[in-house]
């Protein structure tokens, strides 16, 4: 998945008060903003050294080593964002924006595993390493720095979780949205794969709802893991929502019906129990589950 | 956002999918003015599938008896929806009939095309011939042919069928939609295929840079139901007691089911984006108390901001306020009473000291209570959800 380094150089692309605050939130954490791509602001400098440019690819001519590109811009325009960072040169790549027409993201991902990409989002609050990286507007104030990982599709929850981790002492190693949107650049199983191998990782915590639009948990299956997976599922008490009457036409209902009996909540434990994954019943019990499990983990 | 049959042919003519001659009716009156030849099929414009045997379909074959049959299915609800508008369209012979419907997968992430021997809205039926192929790159002419040949198809059929289907797809990538379905597609004896009734959805978060389509679903009346008037509130227990606002779905699914295992019923809930602006927060947030205060067995709101200071901010100060108004209203005696009275008295036997409003408990994460503010302040989920129904203490 993403390499990443905590001196690393960060592009952002946006613009207004989105664009400003993204910038500001990770300066304040100590990341390394190089450029902003914002069209018309182009020959500026931004506090912190930050340089403004009007296309990626003068950023990139300009400034060396731009390893990671964030897109905060409106949802209509992400995919052109994308597809110049593509273009110039950037293969790793964080979308916040959320509510992108889901055939532009059908097409992004289609640019992007041809070119090798790897895109976080859409609809991701990014990642944070604590104490060391933020890329993304993750509320950094949840998180003291540890040993697990939390992988999410909700970043207020994950925060949650991170919260009850370290109230019991158990501090976290990264933490990651992967996004809102139906359609994501890179789900649980990526992440998770990846995380097996980080060496700052000694648990990986994978937080989902049952809200989300995400279909992957319900027929996830890794290949064999060689860290503990925990899992906690919220909302497995809600209802599961009766397909609207009006919208059955014949061909809906092959895509619905299938979606939705594997995005019950009962489903994703179901597939996540069958990967040897310890779900948890409550967002107290995940570090109950991991001390049980004779982690010798730092405090 | 669903697209009516008569607003899916004008697309497909547009895009050259054969359509038969046809003409919409707004009232019966109308009919005189029939410019097709009898005899014709009347069908009523709703959204929901499976019209005929609920009464949506009618054949006539004159005039008079067009009228009564106009007047029949302008008075006939189908799941909930009355017509405005009539389709009157040429009866057509076909000799086989088809299914073909190009969607959105969302779990591969690609479009994927649909074909079938058997048309209809047997589920069932359709199935059983149903032929699928992904679109995996992009797209070309080829995936559809595919798609003709394993449903079966052979000599001119395939290039006939390919060219529909292929059509249906250039409309699907250009309109940003979730759907579009032909069911049936007749094929007559000649074999030449016509598109006999069409549904379009159009992908609600693309809407707005296809106004064209704006602007026909703006036509549609929307379907009444009970949930009209509840604005953005997914209620999904009208009698439950607490209902959960929060600015994520993953708190609100935590939310529920922690009043779940409180055994407290919740009502529904409602989610605030994340990055919206201040004054649009307000506003929806006031109107969402409004709303919600409706519901008759109403206890209480939970209300859960995480990790956004400044709307855990606008949500503190705004509760504040619409607290402060209702109560100068109750104190001032000329508060309008609820639809039911039966809350009321109830309230005033229950909870002698409230004034029949809801209890507001919420946990912002960064935002700690305040003096003399009317909702309670709570420092976690947990503690939020024993606050409920906690004795009154400082309220």
């Amino acid at each position: 998945m993403l390499n990443l380094k905590s001196t690393m150089k960060v592009l952002v692309y946006g613009t207004g008060t989105i664009a400003t605050s993204l910038i500001e939130k990770m300066q304040a954490y100590g990341t390394h903003v190089a450029a902003l791509v914002d069209v018309g602001r182009g020959g500026q400098t931004l506090a912190g050294g930050v340089r403004v440019f009007d296309l990626v690819s003068q950023a990139t001519s300009h400034v060396s080593d731009l390893e990671v590109a964030l897109i905060c811009n409106e949802p209509y325009r992400v995919l052109d964002a994308a597809l110049e960072v593509i273009d110039a040169g950037i293969n790793q790549l964080i979308i916040t924006t959320g509510g992108i027409p889901p055939l532009d993201t059908v097409r992004l991902l289609r640019r992007a595993k041809a070119s090798g990409t790897k895109i976080l989002g859409p609809g991701s609050m990014g990642l944070v390493v604590p104490g060391k990286l933020l890329l993304g507007f993750q509320a950094t104030q949840f998180y003291q720095p540890g040993a697990i990982a939390i992988v999410s599709c909700s970043a207020p929850l994950g925060y949650l979780v991170a919260e009850s981790l370290c109230q019991a002492g158990l501090g976290i190693s990264i933490a990651i949205d992967i996004g809102q949107d139906a359609i994501l650049g890179s789900g649980y199983q990526p992440w998770i794969e990846w995380l097996s191998q980080d060496a700052d990782t000694q648990a990986i915590v994978l937080v989902d709802h049952a809200l989300s639009t995400n279909p992957e948990l319900g027929h996830i299956c890794f290949s064999p893991l060689e860290k503990p997976v925990f899992a906690y599922v919220a909302g497995h008490t809600i209802p599961t929502p009766k397909l609207s009457e009006v919208n059955l036409t014949v061909a809906a209902q092959f895509n619905q019906s299938d979606r939705s009996r594997k995005n019950t909540t009962k489903a994703k434990i179901t597939a996540l129990k069958k990967n040897k994954i310890n779900v948890a019943e409550s967002l107290e019990q995940i570090p109950e589950l991991i001390k049980n499990a004779r982690l010798k983990l730092q405090p | 956002m669903n697209l009516l049959e008569y607003q899916a042919k004008q697309i497909f003519q547009e895009w050259g999918i054969p359509v038969l001659p046809s003409q919409c009716i707004e009232n019966p009156s109308q009919i005189k003015q029939l410019q097709i030849p009898y005899p014709v099929v009347l069908k009523s414009q709703v959204r929901a599938s499976g019209r005929e045997p609920l009464g949506g379909i009618k054949f006539v074959g004159n005039t008079i008896d067009a009228i009564a049959a106009a007047n029949a299915i302008f008075h006939q609800p189908i799941l909930g929806e009355f017509p405005q508008v009539i389709l009157a369209e040429s009866q057509y012979n076909p000799t086989q009939e088809f299914f073909l419907a190009v969607v959105l997968d969302y779990e591969l992430g690609m479009p994927v095309l649909f074909g079938s021997r058997q048309s209809g809205n047997d589920l069932q039926l359709v199935q059983e011939q149903l032929q699928k192929v992904v679109v995996e790159q992009q797209f070309s002419s080829f995936y559809a042919r595919r798609l003709a040949i394993k449903m079966g198809l052979s000599g001119s059929l395939i290039e006939s069928v390919a060219q529909i289907v292929e059509k249906m797809y250039r409309i699907f990538i250009q309109n940003d939609l979730d759907l579009i379905e032909i069911n049936p597609l007749g094929i007559d004896q000649a074999g030449v295929p016509m598109a006999l009734d069409g549904k379009i959805i159009v992908n609600d978060q693309a809407l707005d840079r296809h106004p064209e389509l704006a602007e026909l679903a703006k036509q549609n009346t929307p379907v009444a139901d009970w949930r009209d008037g509840w604005g953005r509130w997914q209620i999904f227990n009208p009698t439950g007691t607490v209902a959960v606002i929060a600015n994520n779905l993953g708190l609100v699914a935590t939310g529920l089911d922690l009043l779940h295992f409180n055994k407290i019923k919740a009502a529904g809930y409602l989610v605030f984006a994340d990055d919206q602006l201040p004054g649009k927060t307000k506003q929806e947030l006031l109107t969402a108390l409004e709303q919600i205060n409706q519901l008759t067995e109403l206890e209480a709101v939970l209300l859960c901001i995480v990790g956004n200071p400044a709307l855990a901010e606008q949500v503190a100060a705004t509760l504040t306020e619409y607290l402060k108004i209702h109560q100068s209203i109750c104190s001032s005696g000329d508060r309008t009473e609820r639809p039911t009275a039966t809350r009321a008295v109830r309230r005033a036997t229950d909870r002698p000291t409230s004034n029949a409003m809801p209890r507001f408990v919420a946990y912002l994460s960064e935002v700690s209570g305040r003096p003399g503010s009317r909702w309670l302040s709570a420092g976690n989920l947990t503690e939020a959800i024993h606050q409920i129904h906690a004795p009154h203490s400082n309220q």
